[in-house]
This record gives C-alpha cells, structure tokens and sequence, in this order.
C-alpha cells in the first residue's frame, strides 16, 4: 500500500538535508528510536515495536539508505523486516523529498509498504490503520529531529515507552538479544542452584 | 492459529472486576462478548497477560429507559438491542445501526460496550451514539466518571479510558419530537467492515426548517467524527436538495484517511451522508 | 492454568481441565470429539465455525471454552435423528446445496436458528441470512432453493 505524509520543517533546506541522510537519526524519529550499524556502510539493524489499542506486533530486521539524489534533495531509505513472533514480515520503500519554502523546508514522505503474514491475512484491513499512524507520527516527529542539530545526536534517547497513540520504538536488535541472553542464563542458573521454581524471564520494554 | 497463554479471571461482580482492574492495569484486557477481541487474540495480533471476562458480571447487562434516558448496560449484546421494542420504538437510529453491525451470529455475543471500548473508527455503534449524543459512564477504583464522545475517543482503537477503567453503561437522551433519523452505510460485501458511513439526527423547528442536525461518520477517520461544519450549514435553513447536497460535501471534507484513498472515500461519504440525510428529513417531516 | 469446565453439548455434559486459551472449537472437536463444526479462518469471518449457544448461532472460534462452562450447545450432530436427516438436511440434499461439504454445518446451524425466527421467509430474507457463512463451492444459489424447501416443510401444515 501507498502512504504519503508531509510536514513543514523550520529549517533551511541544506540542515533537513543533512538530518536525512543521517539513519540514527531519523530513527530516532520514532519515540525511544535508537538503531545500531550493522558494520556494512549505511546498513542498520533495528527492531520495531508497534503498538495501536489492543495490538502489538513486533518486527525485527534491517535498514538502510538506499539511493540519494543530490540535485533533488530526495533520499529513499529500505527498510525489511521479519516478524518476531511469527511468519510474517514487512518491507517499505520509504522516499523523502525536500522542497524548499518560506519558512522552511516542505518534507514529503511517501510509502511504499508491502506486508505479509497474519498481520496481512487479517479480514479487518488494519495495517493501513497502523502503518498511517505510524507515519504521522514519523512525519511530526522529524521536525524534533532536525530541530535538535548536533546536539540531539549525542543525546540518549528519550525513556521508551509505548504511548497509547501507536507509538514506534526502535530497538537494536543485538542489544536486546544480548540483555535477554545474559538475564535468561543467569536465572536459570539461579534458580537452578536455589532449587527454587524457574524464574520466568520477561523481556524488557524500554 | 490460537492466542497465546493468558492468565483469566472470570469475576461475578463490579466490585471484583474494578478490584481485579485496579490490581493488573496495564497488564489486564477486558474481554467482553470477544467478536473483536478474540480475532486479534487468535492471530496474535494482540498478546495481553491477562484477561478479565467481564461476562458473568451479570448486574452489566440491563436495558432500561429512566427519566427518558435510554441506559444501556455495557454489557448488553447487540442482538439485544436489536430486538428491543423499547429501542425501535424511541430510538430507531440504534436499532437501524445493530441490524448492520456484521451478523446475526455476531451480534449473539457482540456488546455494546465493548464496541464502543474497542473503538474500531469502521463500527457502527459508536458513530450512532455519538450521534446521538450519549454519555458513557466509567468505573474504577478511584471513582466514577462520565464522558462525551469526543472525549472518550481518541484514535484508531484507543479511548480515553485508563488501565483501572471499565465502562460500565451508556446513557442516551431522548429525541425531540420532531426529529427524524438515519444511518446508512456501505461495504463491499455485506456485513463486510464499513468503508464509509453516516449517521443523521435533523430536528424540525415548528416552521418545518432545521432547528438542529448532528452528523457523524464511520470509517471516515481516526474516531467518529462529527461533521459539524455540515450541521451548522443545515441549521437554520430549510432542508433543500441544494442545501442537503451542500452538507454532505462539507461532511465529505472531514475525511482522514491515507491520500491515496481519499479521493474516493470523500466521494462515497458525500454520497452516503446526502442520503442518511434526505432520510432523516423525511422521517422528521413525518413524524412532525 | 487449567481450568475444569463443564460444557452440555447435544444433551450430554462434557468434563475437561482446559487452558483459558482453549478456543470452544477446539473443545467441541478435541474434548467432545464432535468434528461435524469445522474451522475456517479462525477470526469470525467465514462462518465455518458456527454453532448454537443457548439456542443462539455464534462463532465457536470466538468463544473461549471456559466462556461455555456450564452453557448448553448444539452442533450440526444434534440435527438428525438416528438416520433420519432433519429437513434443512434432507432439503440441502435435495437442492444440491452443497458440494465438497466443508462449510456445510456452519450454514446449517446458522439456517436452523433463522428458521425458528423466520418460518416464512422471502428470498431476500434468505440471502440475508445466508450472509455470516461463506461457501466457495456452491454460488450460493441453491442454498436459497433449499431454505424455501424446507421452510415450507417445517412450517406447521395449514389447517
């Protein structure tokens, strides 16, 4: 499905343009964004973690900036993605395009975004749902984003929580492997050693 | 496909169930009659920790005009308002709602409180109550509290109720006298979710003109949405093709949906409001 | 996490400790081994699954077992009698209604209920009903046929 979002940013062209091509940062578009290189020139591995009303759904996979038109101030970026808990996925062509106004810069998002799985297979067509309210809020939080220049790039991200609008939160994926890993063998170690009950390991939301 | 393992509560009581609420949180899903739950449940699309059913709350399930006011308990099923003389007799726009409201099977199970906490921007009952202008009674633990539409829904799938919150009845005001209603709406196959909708309340005024008219849409927006710029074109003026015509193109421009999209949505939300309108009129200039 | 539940299906009680989760589909087919209600598309879409609660069609696959626990069910094995197919069966039949048979007692429960509302219904009223079931074989058409069938032969005979 096709989606488009635009929003005015109050900065001049060349520092939107600068923001853009920067992936953590336009990651961090998304609340509680933080995405990690995966060592391959601008490939970044990241998790996401979608939340509308009752659904939550998890993805996990990879991002990367994919082609970038200097002439037009327009970047796309790809991004491809596995269902944590399932068979799914999604991909999405997301394109950014920069014109110049008044008082600013005009960025226009436009979508491509293909799913497949349960999420997809579901008779009520609730991606369209999710995906637009995700791209909203990407639209509005860019803004921030470009806003806070350097500054906001050594910033720790903001503390994560879902927020009941269908928030987005990025998480690296190695990160989160490497917390659940080490709290999981500790425990059942523990717990083994106690002779207690197994403790349940919960992964974190953060 | 099946859900994933949830803990359960099946509580008998308001007092247990706000207990159990106030308890969990974040972690508890209220599971009414379930037609919009379980599917989620089922595909995984939603993994709570817990479920509190609310459906042995059996003191939840009344339907009963009070002081003029239609009270509905949230958990009264569809089928029963459906069925109810009461309902068509006073409020026909709810009846004429439910009978649209997927099917029979559905409605067997389906509450209205429910419908309405899901808040599914392509369900019929909350556009309807909302135009009707209803009001929805909360409880918790800390307290009761009452909202209006606009400010019970928030977004797609979300209301305004905190974790420790459980709806617990709807209050609908009467109509006026002159008032005529409709609700009319439009799926791609039938019981299908709505791809657009309206609802319409149009009062008469002793002359014949609009004293008032409430317009609300289905899968129009985020929430359903009143057309207010609609109505307040209407009010005033004395109901002409023209008149009505021109409404629903207003009503059409409160469409919100994904761009690609929106073309043809507006176009079929002018349609369907124009004709929930025409309706309404006639019906009030019956009844008047 | 298990639960013990009490479900009366067909007249007969059946006893199981089940897990919350357990979806009353799955315990009409697992526990009572009543395989006659079939599963589709397990989110209430395609009908398959319908049975009758308390005399009501709903959809089994929403419905968690443990909602069920001391509730009385019917499913499409309680239509006939011995060899005897009810009429909604035998007009099915007849009319060709049904070809591979695997949305069959979805219909039927859904059609038996209606016809206890209805006796007498209109072919709109028909395909009305008709609508909470899908069929991908038939075309729907001689379902139609098949209600009228046996609508006429429920209805009390005229005096």
């Amino acid at each position: 499905m096709k989606l488009k979002n635009e929003v005015v940013v109050t900065a001049p062209l060349d520092r939107t343009w600068a923001a853009l091509l920067d992936v953590p940062r336009v990651a961090r578009a998304l609340p509680g964004a933080t995405v990690e290189p995966d060592g391959v020139e601008g490939v970044y591995r990241g998790a996401l973690k979608v939340r509308l009303g009752p659904i939550a759904m998890e993805y996990e996979g990879v991002a990367r900036l994919q082609d970038v038109d200097e002439d037009e101030y327009v970047a796309s970026f790809r991004l491809q993605g596995r269902e944590v808990a399932g068979p799914g996925g999604a991909s999405a062509t997301i394109t950014n395009r920069l014109v110049p106004e008044e008082n600013g810069t005009r960025v226009v998002v436009e979508t491509d975004l293909a799913v497949t799985g349960r999420a997809a297979q579901f008779g009520r067509g609730l991606m369209e749902d999710v995906a637009g309210r995700l791209l909203e809020q990407f639209a509005a939080r860019l803004e921030t984003e470009v806003l806070a220049g350097d500054a906001g790039a050594a910033a720790q991200p903001p503390p994560a929580e879902s927020l009941d609008l269908g928030a987005v939160a990025w998480r690296p994926l190695l990160r989160r492997y490497g917390l659940v890993v080490a709290v999981g063998v500790g425990a059942f170690l523990l717990g083994f050693a106690l002779r207690r009950r197994p403790v349940v390991v919960i992964v974190e939301r953060r | 496909m099946k859900p994933a393992p949830f803990a359960y509560d099946d509580p008998r009581g308001l007092d247990e169930t706000l207990d159990l609420l106030a308890r969990h949180g974040e972690d508890a899903k209220v599971l009414a009659g379930g037609q919009s739950l379980l599917p989620l449940l089922n595909f995984r699309l939603a993994r709570p920790t817990r479920l509190v059913d609310v459906n042995r709350v059996d003191e939840l399930a009344y339907l009963r005009r009070r002081g003029g006011n239609l009270r509905i308990g949230a958990l009264t099923r569809a089928a029963t308002l459906e069925r109810s003389p009461l309902v068509a007799a006073e409020w026909p726009l709810l009846r004429e709602a439910v009978r649209l409201v997927g099917h029979p099977q559905i409605r067997s199970r389906g509450t209205v409180g429910g419908s309405v906490a899901h808040a599914d921007p392509a369900a019929e009952l909350p556009a309807v109550l909302a135009a009707l202008e209803s009001r929805f009674h909360l409880r918790s633990r800390r307290g009761g509290r009452t909202l209006g539409p606009e400010e019970l829904f928030v977004t797609h799938l979300t209301t305004a109720l905190a974790p420790d919150e459980l709806l617990v009845e709807i209050e609908v005001p009467p109509l006026p006298s002159r008032a005529g209603t409709a609700f009319v709406e439009y799926a791609r196959v039938h019981g299908d979710f709505a791809l657009g909708g309206a609802a319409a309340v149009v009062v008469l005024g002793e002359d014949g003109t609009c004293e008032r008219a409430v317009v609300t849409l289905v899968a129009a927006a985020p929430t359903p949405v009143r057309a207010r710029e609609a109505e307040e074109a209407l009010a005033g003026g004395s109901l002409t093709e023209e008149g009505i015509r021109a409404a629903a193109d207003l009503a059409a421009a409160e469409v919100d949906v994904p761009e690609a999209e929106r073309p043809y949505r507006r176009a079929l939300v002018s349609e369907l409001t124009r004709r929930a309108l025409e309706r309404a009129v006639t019906r009030a200039r019956e009844a008047a | 996490m298990s639960r013990p539940v009490a479900v009366t299906i067909n007249g007969r009680r059946y006893h199981a400790d089940v897990e919350a989760r357990t979806l009353l589909s799955d315990f009409i087919r697992h526990v009572a081994g009543l395989t006659g209600t079939k599963v589709g598309c397990e989110h209430g879409v395609c009908g398959a699954c319908t049975v009758q609660l308390d005399e009501e069609p709903v959809r089994s696959c929403l419905m968690l077992a443990v909602q069920a626990d001391g509730r009385t069910v019917r499913t499409v094995e309680a239509l006939a009698r011995g060899d005897e197919l009810h009429p909604l069966q035998a007009a099915f039949s007849e009319a060709h209604a049904l070809q591979c048979g695997f949305c069959t007692p979805g219909f039927l429960m859904s059609l038996d209920a209606f016809l206890r509302e209805r006796p007498d219904p209109d072919e709109g009223e028909i395909r009305e009903a008709l609508a909470g079931n899908l069929c991908r074989c038939t075309g729907y058409t001689a379902m139609v046929e098949a209600v009228l069938l046996a609508a006429e032969r429920l209805r009390p005979a005229p005096r």
